[in-house]
């Protein structure tokens, strides 16, 4: 009897340790944890990024592997096909997320021992980084939300204002950005436009309408979503506020400096990768306001465990540290100046520090701005879909011919085609 | 000790020289069945089974190919391809040809550069021509509508790499460009071989030069052109890099096929499906065998038609 109970006595302390074990995970010394992990990435955005990391972390260190971005799922692919070793940490780019996180073969992060605290992050985000299941499987960096960058001399020439305070209570809704559009287009001759194409203009408008996923019960879902667009789209063709810039080209880089056009949807990337990159001499010519009802969201880079990794514990620090803590948060905003998504930084002065006016937007603070957007109730994000990138993928090209003057009922139609004949377990 | 020369001595030779072949040529069966036999029977093997990569293969049998039957972007990716086909092949072996009669002349002063000049292209790698090339056909600013225009040739400027037919004709220019010069090196090595007697005696009879082309160059290159067309048929087969490289664009998804899949060959519908948006490693595999069968059954029918034909050259 005796013996039995003192059996018992130990199996119940051995379960309290364990469990203060698992609970002190938060108050495990940083400097105890040693090794090294592997992060396939496709540039140096976290290198960069996470370069304060060791500062806290001293001990662990991170190999970073640098794989283009076109064959970065190939190689998940070829190496979870072989049998090879898979990354500690795997970067998610929001083009395929919808796919990979539907993969068995990443992490939980809900569960234990990661119980990653979804209140940290940006509610919004919350649909980019869950499964079907509603599980958590990725954290990510960047948040992406977009407002809409202006040319500030032609905004002053043909709105009257440079003021983006004043030009939001002027463009109010779509309606007023067609109308607006013909007027521009009417008085240059054609010269000037809103948009540079049909492709910069579907991603002004991806944020509206974001309840429904682009797929449901295996039936395309994109009425209120892609149909709006493309009819808002033809009704800005047809007053000729759209140019013809294919997004990505050589001339759509070069339209930066044309002074040509006057908005160009902005999330947060693109600022530093397509603004700045491309038009690098146009200190005060810029200025950013939110979209009408709500930002959108475009891109974005998240982190996963897979599940074959060997050090969990140092990559879930690696990932934790960088995506939801303050360091990693005035690391990645030093780096990129781009926020992330840990949403109690939002309370700090990290984003609306007067060092953030920027002179490329004539002192206008754009961080503070993105994070006022990000704020916004209205901005909201679409459920994910395996089927997302092929959904994208079809539209490209369909856009070019939206851009050309095909009719929206014409475009629409082919859109859906290409996508059930590219996935034929689809229906209409 | 007296060396046994006898019986014994012999069988052991010709037991150890029976053998020294076989190994010999075991180095070359082994690579051949570990990285070309194998992974054939493989694939077929995966064609028979429903697999994105990550999980476990889940057999289906014949399912993918009654799918394959049935695959309308699979008959349009064959049928681009044989569209594509008849755009590259009389050109690109005319040009070939054209330039080898040059390139053999004995008139020609610098054979040497211009045959290596030519051939350059060969050696592009394919990222460089899809980037030089989309600059090129550029809607708004590419050097080729620039050109058209000001030569008053196009009203208009044509969007090449947003419609279906000037972006077949975009890629088929590309692939002229860039196989020309290795057509030409073929016909340049046929030309070489065809004994110059008999273009001195044809200049003694009085031939000119367009004769001595139709009546002695073409006929006796007919081996090489055979073979020529049999190669180039192949290699439209498998145009994918330059036309993948043209449509992808930084940053943002890429126009799978070209516009309304104008440009979508066998290989990149192989590419797409394995290693696309939807992970079909299975799938993905039957196309591969579809592509081969096409390919065996109109490489026979070519070659027996260019056999047939041999008696009216």
């Amino acid at each position: 009897m005796s013996t039995g109970i003192s059996r018992t006595l130990v199996v119940i302390l051995i379960g309290l340790f364990c469990i203060a074990g698992l609970s002190a995970q938060s108050t495990v010394d940083p400097k105890s944890l040693k090794g090294e992990i592997s992060h396939w990435v496709w540039g140096d955005y976290e290198m960069k990024g996470a370069s304060d990391f060791t500062l806290t972390y001293p001990n662990i260190k991170v190999n970073y592997v640098t794989i283009a971005t076109s064959d970065y799922m190939k190689k998940l692919q070829t190496t979870a096909a072989a049998g090879g070793e898979m990354p500690d940490v795997a970067n998610l780019e929001m083009t395929p997320r919808g796919t990979l996180v539907n993969l068995d073969i990443w992490e939980n992060l809900d569960k234990a021992p990661y119980n990653a605290n979804r209140k940290d992050l940006v509610p919004w985000s919350i649909p980019l980084i869950t499964n079907a299941k509603g599980e958590l499987v990725s954290i990510q960096i960047d948040n992406c939300v977009g407002g809409f960058t202006y040319n500030r001399p032609l905004a002053k020439q043909y709105f009257g204002t440079d003021d983006p305070a004043k030009l939001e209570k002027i463009f109010t809704s779509w309606d007023v950005y067609v109308q607006k559009g013909k007027e521009v287009a009417d008085k240059s001759n054609g010269k000037i436009v809103l948009f540079s194409g049909a492709s910069d203009a579907f991603w002004a408008f991806y944020g509206m309408n974001t309840k429904e996923p682009f797929v449901k019960n295996g039936k395309l879902n994109m009425d209120t979503s892609v149909w709006a667009a493309y009819q808002l789209i033809e009704r800005l063709v047809k007053v000729r506020a759209l140019g013809k810039y294919t997004q990505w080209t050589p001339a759509w880089n070069a339209s930066f400096g044309s002074n040509t056009v006057i908005f160009y949807p902005s999330p947060s990337w693109f600022i530093t990768w397509a603004l700045r990159a491309n038009d690098r001499m146009a200190k005060g010519k810029y200025g950013l306001i939110s979209p009408p009802g709500g930002g959108f969201s475009w891109g974005g880079t998240s982190y996963s465990i897979s599940k074959t990794s060997k050090n969990k514990q140092l990559a879930w620090a690696y990932i934790k540290w960088f995506t939801m803590s303050m360091e990693g948060t005035r690391s990645f905003v030093r780096t990129w100046s781009t926020p992330t998504l840990y949403a109690p930084s939002y309370d700090t002065d990290i984003y609306t520090s007067e060092k953030n006016k920027d002179p490329f937007y004539a002192g206008q603070n754009y961080l503070a701005k993105l994070i006022e957007i990000s704020r916004n109730p209205n901005t909201m994000t679409r459920p994910m879909t395996p089927y997302d990138q092929t959904v994208q993928d079809s539209n490209t090209p369909i856009l070019e011919t939206l851009g050309q003057g095909v009719s929206a009922q014409e475009a629409y139609t082919k859109l859906k085609a290409d996508i059930l004949e590219k996935v034929p377990e689809l229906s209409q | 000790m007296k060396e046994s020369t006898g019986p014994t001595v012999l069988r052991r030779h010709s037991r150890s020289g029976r053998y020294a072949p076989y190994l010999f040529i075991t180095p070359y069966f082994a690579i051949y069945i570990a990285f070309s036999l194998f992974p054939i029977i493989y694939t077929f093997y995966i064609s028979l089974t429903a697999w994105n990569g990550f999980s476990a293969p889940v057999f289906v049998g014949i399912k993918n190919y009654l799918t394959l039957v049935a695959d309308k972007r699979f008959f349009g990716a064959l049928t681009n391809t044989l569209i594509l086909m008849l755009m590259i092949i009389p050109v690109q072996i005319g040009l070939g040809m054209f330039l080898a009669v040059l390139l053999s002349s004995n008139n020609m002063i610098g054979k040497g550069s211009f045959r290596l000049l030519n051939f350059l292209p060969y050696l592009t790698t394919p990222v460089a021509l899809g980037i030089i090339f989309g600059i090129m056909f550029d809607w708004q600013f590419g050097a080729i509508n620039q050109i058209l225009g000001a030569l008053g040739l196009v009203r208009e400027n044509i969007n090449w790499i947003g419609k279906p037919w000037p972006a077949r004709v975009m890629v088929s220019l590309v692939t002229i460009w860039k196989y020309y010069g290795y057509t030409a090196v073929l016909f340049i090595a046929g030309i070489t071989n065809i004994n110059p007697s008999l273009y001195e005696a044809a200049e003694i009879d009085g031939v000119n030069g367009v004769q001595k082309f139709m009546r002695i160059t073409v006929p006796l290159l007919k081996p090489t052109v055979i073979f020529v067309v049999l190669t180039t048929m192949i290699g439209c087969f498998q145009i994918f890099d330059e036309p993948l490289m043209i449509f992808s664009t930084a940053g943002s998804s890429s126009m799978v096929g070209g516009p309304e899949h104008a440009v979508l060959t066998g290989v990149w519908m192989i590419f797409d499906t394995a290693f696309g948006n939807i992970l079909r490693f299975g799938y993905g595999a039957t196309v591969a065998y579809g592509l081969f069968v096409f390919i065996a059954i109109l490489t026979i029918g070519v070659n027996r038609l260019m056999q047939r034909r041999e008696d009216l050259w």
